[in-house]
């Protein structure tokens, strides 16, 4: 449904950023700012995939690994790790990401509705792949990425039965 | 007596300098490109380099970045025409104690000298 | 009395000559732009004079005209740059900027505060950068396919990193104003602070400096190693063409760093949201504050003559209040800093000094948090008024009749604590009149008049709010309350006859237990007094009951005055910090870990002879190293026990160290991470660092809660 609305929008600007060995792009509307790694607050008994807080200039923020949402191996911080801090429902979450790339303006003619199968990313999380020069840009869903909280409950439920 | 090196490749440019200098008692050495002055140096250390920046041959900065590689403590005044900012800038961070544009003002240039050398 | 520390009277006499001069090119620069709107000369001699007076008023120490200057010379910039166009409306502003730098100079010239305001022209000036930077942005992402790398906001650390320290040193230079490039000039001078310390700032930036702009006055920031400021000086002053140099220690800054801050601050908030409480903050409708509410609030415009009092959105108190909160910790920060200080360096002269500003500071943002508190007051009428009707109604549906007596309705509280404060007073209104209150005929038979009274009735009791709803109806039994407990399988009936009758009664606040024999649609089915005590207790307030059989039952409500800071006991798990609310610590106690034993299955202290059972903080919050098998690993090891209490009882919470006592603010996890057990909130440090508030209730119901199971078995 987003892929038809991005298509008849015709321009699409993005801030591209990576994850293991993909890039990965998210509307650029929805970033609110991208930061370097900080001190994060762990919080206990949160979902796994929340690694805790930060402090954004005087505001609390939970900050979620993508790479645990992905269920991609863990990763060392660099230098290059980033905290990018998108809008969702409301709140401000921020997300941390390998590496952020570029800020990327792209015709929505090149967005593909996403395979199944990419990278061993959940297909669900994606809202289509744009091709540019070879290289290829995953275009996140943020709101399904983030927002499976109860999702994630559940199977954290039936994970404990089995 | 302390010696100055005045590094310039226009003849009349060391001339004046040299006089200046003289008058004030300073002894003065003379060279016309960056080798030379790089020569000079070391054979003689002098106690102050006036180094002008556009030189044929070898050029002031990379004079002066050869000169504090041998000798960290040497004391190297650039001599500067208008418009070249960049070039001065980038001679401070490569450790020049001062600079003067020319044309320039005697009293500036001796307030440098005595500045760095009494 | 306007003061400029540091500054001798001939000092403000060159500053005023110089800037009589300087507003005189402002003055014939722009009446010549009028005419001339693109003669760059013209441009850059107003810019010039603006920054002139930029530079020389931050030093003096006039945070106005720094402020206002700061601004111009930001907005003169993008005309320099012809990013923005010389409109009629722009050109308007910048006069009126002149005329407002005249008072702000005479301000000056007599040392008394004139009670004029940039804050107005300030904020049409930023909304005019702003708007052109709007622009710019859009038209500039359109241009190319990409942007280069992010790598954070550059802005935003420059202004972070700015002050970041008490060493600070600010560094104003001039250079002989026929000086050859004075660009290397001041890198010179920039190179040789850099030599002397960490430079934190710099204006002109130094890659403005290494571009090659024309830098007649520098200002520099420099976290500054040494302690004397001569060597610094004569450093500076040494560089050739050097005219002047004047240096401010950090105290004599503060002001200056308020201002820069709060322009900062202006820049990343919306300008638009501070004009108009502030104005009602000071207490009455100044100009600024009846044309801010006037643009942005609903309704029809208000002149300053009329009014003396403004609406204003309840959100944009909010922001003020959030703003007011974050220059609480600042201050606690500064505190801490300062005492650091003191310790290091015991009696010098500049620590004194820093410590009376610092105190200074304590005391205004005190005062301006008390009025904005009193801003956000409401008299508890609000919530009042509802009852008469309500009791009424309930007291017909009943058969019984009831008087309802209100007293304190005028009792100001906060705006969120009268929102949170409406549900439980309802509970228990609806359970004195449901339950305390006996029908007519009962009371006859006990010799009572047949119309039962209730009490409702709010006061201040230091910093909190206490409402009580007292009946004179029957009571609570105790042993009713024994009775249903056992029935109900929350004690067994070994634990209920030991019981005092206080510690029966007490039991209408554990779950699951109501005085009525059924849930009735009156008492409110499915909330019962737990959950009123468990709302009441998650707002750091307390409730309790005092009856007698047959003379009726006081319950007693009691919440902090505002809902957003309380005072908390900072304790730490090696790096990690918890905040545990003051109000709910009892003692703190060194225990050796011999003197920990086992009651009940569960380890237990005894701080003067009362058994208390213990939870060591890093079991509950699962941090590694520092849980209980950690701790007790290492042998004679000593354990701080912070002895907290809720309603419920008492728990010694074992913790590695106590860090100190600090006024935090209040912040929610938020809905994306929800619920988490045995934590309340989070607050945020001096330090900036993220602290979890320790939900001391929950914990304390945790272990009774176990403690009763154990004893069902």
């Amino acid at each position: 449904m987003r892929v038809e609305q991005a298509i008849a929008g015709a321009e699409m600007q993005l801030v591209v950023f990576e994850l293991g060995d993909e890039s990965f792009g998210v509307d650029i509307s929805r970033v609110q700012d991208i930061n370097r790694m900080q001190e994060i607050t762990e919080i206990p008994h949160a979902p796994e995939s929340v690694v805790g807080v930060i402090n954004l200039r005087g505001r609390v923020i939970p900050v979620i690994d993508l790479r645990k949402r992905f269920g991609l191996p863990d990763a060392a911080h660099t230098k290059d790790t980033r905290i990018v801090v998108v809008h969702l429902e409301g709140n401000l979450i921020g997300v941390i990401v390998d590496a952020v790339l570029q800020v990327l303006r792209i015709s929505a003619d090149i967005v593909e509705p996403p395979s199944p199968v990419l990278a061993g990313v959940d297909s669900r999380y994606l809202r289509g792949i744009a091709k540019l020069d070879g290289k290829l840009v995953i275009l996140l869903d943020l709101d399904f990425v983030l927002s499976r909280r109860e999702q994630e409950a559940i199977s954290e439920v039936l994970a404990e039965q089995v | 007596m302390p010696t100055v090196l005045v590094v310039d490749d226009a003849a009349f440019m060391r001339m004046r300098a040299g006089k200046l200098l003289a008058q004030h008692g300073y002894q003065v050495l003379e060279a016309e490109n960056g080798l030379d002055a790089l020569n000079m140096y070391m054979q003689h250390k002098p106690d102050l380099v006036l180094m002008d920046i556009t030189m044929p041959v070898m050029d002031g900065i990379t004079a002066l970045k050869e000169i504090r590689q041998a000798d960290p403590q040497a004391k190297v005044v650039m001599l500067s025409a208008m418009g070249q900012q960049a070039m001065v800038i980038e001679s401070i961070k490569a450790g020049a104690r001062d600079f003067v544009v020319k044309p320039y003002d005697p009293g500036n240039v001796m307030a440098s000298v005595r500045k760095l050398i009494g | 009395m306007l003061q400029f520390p540091g500054m001798t009277e001939e000092d403000i006499k060159v500053f005023l000559a110089e800037a009589d001069e300087q507003l005189q090119y402002l003055e014939d620069g722009l009446l010549d732009l009028e005419q001339n709107s693109d003669d760059p000369e013209v441009i850059a001699q107003i810019f010039r004079a603006a920054h002139t007076l930029k530079g020389s008023s931050a030093t003096l120490g006039h945070d106005k005209m720094a402020r206002l200057t700061h601004s111009m010379e930001s907005a003169l910039d993008l005309v320099r740059k012809s990013q923005a166009n010389v409109t009629p409306a722009l050109m308007d502003l910048l006069l009126e900027c002149l005329d407002m730098l005249r008072i702000l100079n005479r301000e000056i010239a007599t040392a008394q505060d004139s009670g004029a305001d940039v804050t107005e022209l300030d904020e049409r000036l930023l909304d005019v950068i702003e708007s052109v930077e709007r622009q710019a942005s859009a038209g500039g992402v359109a241009g190319g396919g990409g942007v280069p790398p992010m790598g954070g906001a550059p802005d935003e650390a420059m202004w972070a990193g700015q002050f970041t320290g008490p060493a600070d040193v600010r560094v104003w230079v001039r250079f002989v104003r026929t000086c050859p490039m004075p660009s290397v000039r001041a890198y010179q001078v920039i190179d040789r602070l850099s030599a002397l310390g960490t430079l934190a700032y710099s204006e002109p930036s130094v890659d403005q400096i290494e571009a090659g702009d024309d830098v007649f006055d520098l200002v520099a920031v420099v976290e500054y190693d040494g302690d004397a400021l001569e060597p610094l000086i004569e450093m500076v002053r040494n560089v050739t063409d050097v005219e002047d140099v004047r240096v401010l220690q950090v105290s004599q800054i503060g002001s200056a760093r308020a201002a820069m801050q709060a322009t900062a601050a202006r820049e990343a908030a919306a300008p638009a949201e501070l004009a108009a409480p502030l104005g009602v903050a000071a207490g009455g409708a100044t100009v600024s504050a009846a044309r801010g509410a006037a643009r942005t609030a609903a309704g029809p415009p208000v002149t300053a003559a009329s009014t003396t009092t403004v609406r204003v959105d309840v959100a944009r108190l909010d922001v003020l209040s959030n703003l007011v909160a974050e220059l609480v910790i600042d201050r606690t920060h500064l505190a801490q800093l300062e005492s650091k200080l003191a310790e290091k360096h015991g009696g010098d002269e500049l620590v004194s000094e820093l410590n009376r500003t610092s105190t200074h500071i304590g005391r205004l943002t005190t005062e301006l948090q008390e009025a904005i508190n009193k801003a956000r007051m409401l008299p508890i009428d609000n919530v009042f008024k509802r009852f008469p009707r309500m009791v009424r109604d309930l007291a017909q549906k009943q058969g019984k009749e009831v008087e309802l007596i209100i007293r304190g309705e005028d009792t100001e509280l906060d705006r969120s604590v009268s929102e949170e404060i409406g549900d439980p007073l309802i509970h228990l209104l609806r359970n004195a009149v449901g339950h305390g209150i006996e029908a007519p005929e009962e009371r006859i038979r006990a010799g009572k008049p047949a119309r039962g009274v209730v009490r409702l009735s709010a006061f201040r009791q230091e910093n909190y709010i206490v409402v009580q709803v007292a009946d004179d109806g029957r009571g609570i039994d105790p042993d009713l309350i024994r009775a249903s407990a056992i029935r109900k399988g929350i004690v067994t009936e070994d634990a209920a006859a030991r019981m005092s009758d206080k510690d029966a009664i007490s039991l209408v606040f554990s779950s699951g237990l109501s005085t009525a024999a059924q849930a009735d649609q009156v008492s409110g089915r499915g909330v019962g007094m737990d959950i009123v005590r468990r709302n009441l207790e998650k707002l750091n307030g307390s409730i309790s009951v005092d009856t007698a059989i047959g003379r009726g039952a006081t319950f007693t409500v009691k919440l902090p005055l505002t809902l957003a800071i309380i005072r908390a006991l900072l304790v730490s798990l090696g790096q990690r910090i918890y905040a545990i609310p003051l109000n709910s610590v009892e003692e703190i106690t060194r225990v050796e870990t011999s003197d920990i034993n086992t009651v009940g299955g569960r380890e237990a202290i005894r701080p003067r002879g009362e058994v208390v059972p213990l939870l060591w903080l890093g079991d509950v919050f699962g941090v590694r190293g520092h849980d209980r098998s950690a701790r007790l690993s290492e042998p004679g090891q000593k354990v701080f026990a912070v002895i907290a209490s809720s309603h419920e009882g008492k728990v010694g919470l074992a913790v590695d160290r106590l860090v100190g006592e600090m006024e935090i603010v209040i912040k929610s996890l938020g809905t994306f991470v929800g619920n988490i057990p045995g934590v309340s909130g989070v607050t945020i440090l001096g330090d900036g660092r993220v602290a979890l508030i320790v939900d001391v209730p929950s914990l304390v119901r945790s272990v009774v809660d176990e403690r009763n199971a154990v004893s069902q078995c």
